[in-house]
C-alpha cells in the first residue's frame, strides 16, 4: 500500500506543478510583449515613459519584503515561535494589500491620463497603435498579477487563521509552505515584470 | 450476491456528487463524456448527410458553420482529450500503482464539477445560436468580423482546461508519490507512463490556450487590436500561439491510447511487452518533441522558409518514437499466444488505422506535398485516422479490457467483436475516400463542393451508418451488462497488473490484502492459454 511517509512531499510537489502551468500560463503574454517590443520599438519606449517607476520600485521592495515575511514565518513556525510567525504572515499580507493600493493609484492616475485602450484612449502622435498594445499587454500582465496577489493574500488570511489556532504540525506545516511558496513565486514574476514594462526602455 | 464494493457502498445521490472516490469520478466522467460524444457526433452526422448534395442538402452556409466548429470543439475538448486520462486515468492509476486514491482527491471532484461547468456552459451557447469560426477560432475573424458567441465559446473551453490542468497535476503527484514501495519507475505498466507523459503536456501546454483565449475575448469586448493587423496587431502570433498549445493537444489526445494498447497486446499474446523502456521513453520524448512542431499547422500561413524546413524536420522526428511504438506492439505479437477477443480486435484496428494516419502525417509534414493538400480533407482524413480510428479503438477496447474490474460484470463477447468489425469498416468507408478528396482539392469547411467530387462524399457518407452502428452497440450491450450481465471473476483476462489483484469491482479502499509487485511487469508466461 502506498507508503503514509511519501505523502508529505505530496502537497509542495503539486504547488511545483500548479507553479509550472502558471509559468507556462504567462509565457504567452511574455511572447507577444517581447515580439511586439521589437516590431514597435519607439511606441514601446514611449509607453514605458509613462509608466511610475517611483511606484513600481515602492512596489518591487513590498513584495520582496513580503517574501522575506512569508519564509521567516516559515522558520518561525517550525522553531515553535507561533506568536512570530502569525505576525510575520499578517506583515505580508499588509505588505500585498499595500502593493494592490500602490497599483491601484498606478492605474487610476492611468485612465486619468486617458490611457485605457479599449475604454478611453486618448493619443496624439504617430506611434498611437504602437502605444496601444504596450498599454494593453500592460494591464494585462499586470491586472492578471495582481488577481494573484489578491488570490494569495486571501489563501494567507486563512494560513494566518491556521498559524493562530496552531493547526499545523511544527516539523511539517505543509499549507503554511505550499502558501509561501505560491507567494514566492507571484513575488518571483512581478520581478520579471517589473524591469520589462518599466525599466528597460527607459535607457 | 456481489460483494460490498465502490458501487454498492451508497446508492444516495450526494454520495456520488460529492464523492471524492476516484473510481466514482471516473464513471461520473465516463457519463459527462458520453453525453458529449454523441452531441459530437450527431453535429457529424448532420454534416455528412448535408454533403451528399454537391449543393448541400440540409442546412444553410452559416449553419454548416456552426455544425462543423460544434463538431471540433465538444470532440477535441469535451470527448478526446478527457476521454481515457478522466475515465481510465482517474479509475485505474491508483490501482495500478497500489494506492489508495489519487493524491488529492478533492482536487480530482473539483476537476470533474470544471468539466461540467465547462460543457453546461459550452452546450448552452451552441444552443442559442453557437459560434462559426472553426474550433481554431483564427484572428481576425474570431475577433473582430464573426458574429457568433466567440467570448461565451472561449469562456466554456477556458472553464474546461482548468479541469486539464488540475487532473494532469494530480496524475503526476500521484506516480511521483503515491507508489508501492516496490514499484520502481520501470515496473509501471506502460498506462502509467503514458498517462504521466500525457500529465505533462496537460499541465504545460493548456495554460497557453488558457492565455490565447483570453487575449482573444479581450481583443473582442474592447476591441483592442492584438492580433488584429488592421490595428497594428498579428494574426499570425494568434496562430502561434493557439497551436503552440493545440499541437501538444493531439499528443494529450494519443498517448493515453497507446497506453491502453501497451496493456491489451501483451495480455492477449500472452507474452510481456517487446522493449519496454524503449516505449516507456518513447512516451516522454513523445511528449517534449510534441512541443516543437506547432509550426506544421502554419506551413502556408507565410512564417519564413526556415521556419518552415524547422519544423517540417522536427516532424518528421517526432513520427519516430510513435513508430518505435508500432514496431514494438507488433514483435509482442510475433511467436505470442493470440486470443482474438475484443480488447485484441480493437489494439489490432488502432495498429492498423493509427500507423495509416501516422503515415499520412509524415506526407502533410512533406513541405511541397503540404503546399497543395493544406486545408482539404487530407487534412481530415489524417486527423480522423488518428483520432477516431486510433483514439476511440483504443478508448473502447479499454472500456471492454477494464469493464470487468469497473462493473464486476461481463459485457457479451460475441456482440463485442460485431462492434469492432462494424467500426473499422464503417471507419474505413467514411474516411479512406477523404484522403481521394483531399487529393483532388476539396477543401475543408466547405459547404458545396465540385460536383465532379460527389461520389467520394456519397461514400463517405454511407460509412456512417455501419460506423454508427459500430458505436451504438458498445453503448446498449454495456449499458445492459452493468444490470443484467453475468459476473466476473476477478482477473477475467488473467491478466498482469496490480489492479487485477483487487477484487472485482474494487472496495472503496482499492485492495483488501496488500497487492504483491511482480519482478518484472507484464510477467505473461506464454504456455496459459486464456478462455473467454
Amino acid at each position: 500500500m502506498n507508503n503514509v511517509n511519501d505523502e508529505k512531499l505530496t502537497d509542495k510537489i503539486g504547488m511545483w506543478v500548479f507553479l509550472a502551468s502558471e509559468l507556462c500560463f504567462l509565457l504567452g503574454l511574455f511572447l507577444a510583449f517581447l515580439i511586439y517590443r521589437r516590431e514597435v520599438h519607439n511606441a514601446f519606449h514611449l509607453g514605458a515613459s509613462h509608466m511610475n517607476v517611483f511606484a513600481g520600485t515602492i512596489n518591487t521592495a513590498i513584495l520582496l519584503t513580503s517574501s522575506l515575511c512569508v519564509v521567516s514565518a516559515d522558520w518561525a513556525y517550525k522553531t515553535q515561535k507561533f506568536k512570530q510567525s502569525f505576525y510575520l504572515i499578517i506583515a505580508t499580507i499588509f505588505l500585498g494589500a499595500i502593493f494592490l493600493v500602490i497599483k491601484s493609484f498606478e492605474y487610476a492616475q492611468h485612465v486619468q491620463d486617458h490611457l485605457l485602450p479599449g475604454f478611453d484612449f486618448q493619443y496624439v502622435g504617430k506611434d498611437i497603435r504602437g502605444i496601444k498594445m504596450f498599454f494593453v499587454l500592460y494591464y494585462l500582465m499586470t491586472g492578471i498579477h495582481a488577481l494573484h496577489v489578491l488570490a494569495g493574500l486571501l489563501v494567507l488570511i486563512f494560513i494566518a487563521l491556521k498559524v493562530y489556532k496552531k493547526s499545523y504540525s511544527t516539523d511539517d506545516p505543509r499549507g503554511l509552505e505550499v502558501a509561501g511558496l505560491y507567494w514566492h513565486f507571484v513575488d518571483i514574476v512581478w520581478v520579471f515584470i517589473f524591469p520589462l514594462l518599466y525599466l528597460v526602455d527607459r535607457l | 450476491m456481489i460483494h460490498e464494493n465502490y458501487l454498492t457502498h451508497d446508492y444516495s445521490l450526494k454520495s456520488w456528487f460529492l464523492t471524492t472516490d476516484h473510481k466514482r469520478i471516473a464513471i461520473l466522467y465516463l457519463i459527462s463524456i458520453t453525453i458529449a460524444f454523441v452531441v459530437g457526433a450527431t453535429a457529424a452526422g448532420i454534416i455528412r448527410i448535408h454533403l451528399l448534395s454537391s449543393k448541400g442538402l440540409l442546412v444553410s452556409p452559416d449553419t454548416y458553420n456552426r455544425l462543423f466548429t460544434l463538431h471540433g470543439i465538444v470532440m477535441v475538448w469535451f470527448f478526446l482529450i478527457p476521454s481515457i486520462p478522466n475515465v481510465l486515468g482517474n479509475f485505474l492509476v491508483p490501482l495500478m500503482i497500489g494506492a489508495k486514491d489519487l493524491a488529492f482527491p478533492k482536487l480530482n471532484l473539483m476537476s470533474w464539477y470544471f468539466y461540467v461547468g465547462g460543457l453546461l456552459f459550452t452546450l448552452t451557447m451552441l444552443i442559442i445560436g453557437g459560434v462559426d469560426t472553426g474550433w481554431t477560432f483564427y484572428t481576425p475573424y474570431s475577433t473582430q468580423y464573426s458574429n457568433s458567441y466567440v467570448i461565451l465559446a472561449a469562456t466554456g473551453i477556458f472553464i474546461s482546461g482548468i479541469s486539464s490542468i488540475l487532473t494532469g497535476l494530480n496524475f503526476i503527484v500521484t506516480i511521483h508519490r503515491l507508489r508501492h514501495p516496490k514499484m520502481g519507475w520501470f515496473k509501471l505498466p506502460l498506462f502509467i507512463w503514458s498517462i504521466y507523459a500525457t500529465s505533462l503536456i496537460l499541465i504545460l501546454a493548456t495554460p497557453v490556450l488558457g492565455m490565447t483565449l483570453l487575449l482573444i475575448a479581450i481583443e473582442r469586448l474592447t476591441g483592442v487590436g492584438i492580433f488584429n493587423p488592421a490595428l497594428g496587431g498579428d494574426p499570425l502570433l494568434f496562430q502561434h500561439l493557439f497551436w503552440f498549445y493545440s499541437h501538444p493537444a493531439v499528443y494529450i489526445m494519443i498517448l493515453p491510447g497507446m497506453g491502453v494498447i501497451s496493456e491489451i497486446i501483451p495480455c492477449f499474446s500472452r507474452r510481456p511487452i517487446f522493449g519496454y523502456r524503449y516505449i516507456a521513453f518513447s512516451s516522454v520524448a513523445i511528449a517534449m518533441l510534441g512541443f516543437l512542431v506547432w509550426g506544421h499547422h502554419m506551413f502556408v500561413s507565410g512564417q519564413s522558409a526556415y521556419a518552415d524546413l524547422m519544423f517540417s524536420i522536427l516532424s518528421f522526428l517526432v513520427a519516430v518514437p510513435s513508430a518505435i511504438k508500432v514496431f514494438n506492439w507488433t514483435a509482442t505479437l510475433y511467436k505470442g499466444s493470440i486470443t482474438i477477443s475484443t480488447p485484441m480486435l480493437y489494439s489490432m484496428a488502432f495498429i492498423a488505422l493509427f500507423t495509416v494516419g501516422g503515415l499520412t502525417g509524415l506526407v502533410l509534414a512533406t513541405l511541397a506535398i503540404d503546399v497543395h493538400v493544406h486545408d482539404t480533407y487530407f487534412v481530415i482524413a489524417h486527423f480522423h485516422f488518428i483520432m477516431v480510428g486510433g483514439m476511440v479503438s483504443a478508448y473502447l477496447g479499454g472500456m471492454h479490457f477494464w469493464w470487468p474490474k469497473i462493473t464486476g460484470r461481463t459485457y457479451p463477447e460475441k456482440w463485442g467483436r460485431v462492434s469492432v468489425i462494424m467500426l473499422l469498416s464503417g471507419f474505413v468507408i467514411t474516411f479512406l475516400p477523404q484522403f481521394i478528396l483531399g487529393y483532388l482539392g476539396m477543401p475543408r469547411r466547405y459547404h458545396s463542393y465540385a460536383p465532379n467530387l460527389q461520389i467520394f462524399h456519397m461514400i463517405s457518407t454511407s460509412g456512417i451508418i455501419i460506423l454508427g452502428i459500430g458505436y451504438l452497440l458498445p453503448l446498449i450491450y454495456l449499458t445492459w451488462s452493468f444490470r443484467h450481465g453475468p459476473g466476473s471473476v476477478d482477473n477475467p483476462w488473467q491478466a498482469s497488473g496490480l489492479e487485477w489483484q483487487a477484487p472485482t469491482p474494487p472496495p472503496i479502499e482499492n485492495f483488501i490484502t496488500t497487492p504483491i509487485v511482480p519482478d518484472q511487469p507484464y510477467d505473461y508466461v506464454k504456455d496459459l492459454e486464456i478462455k473467454i
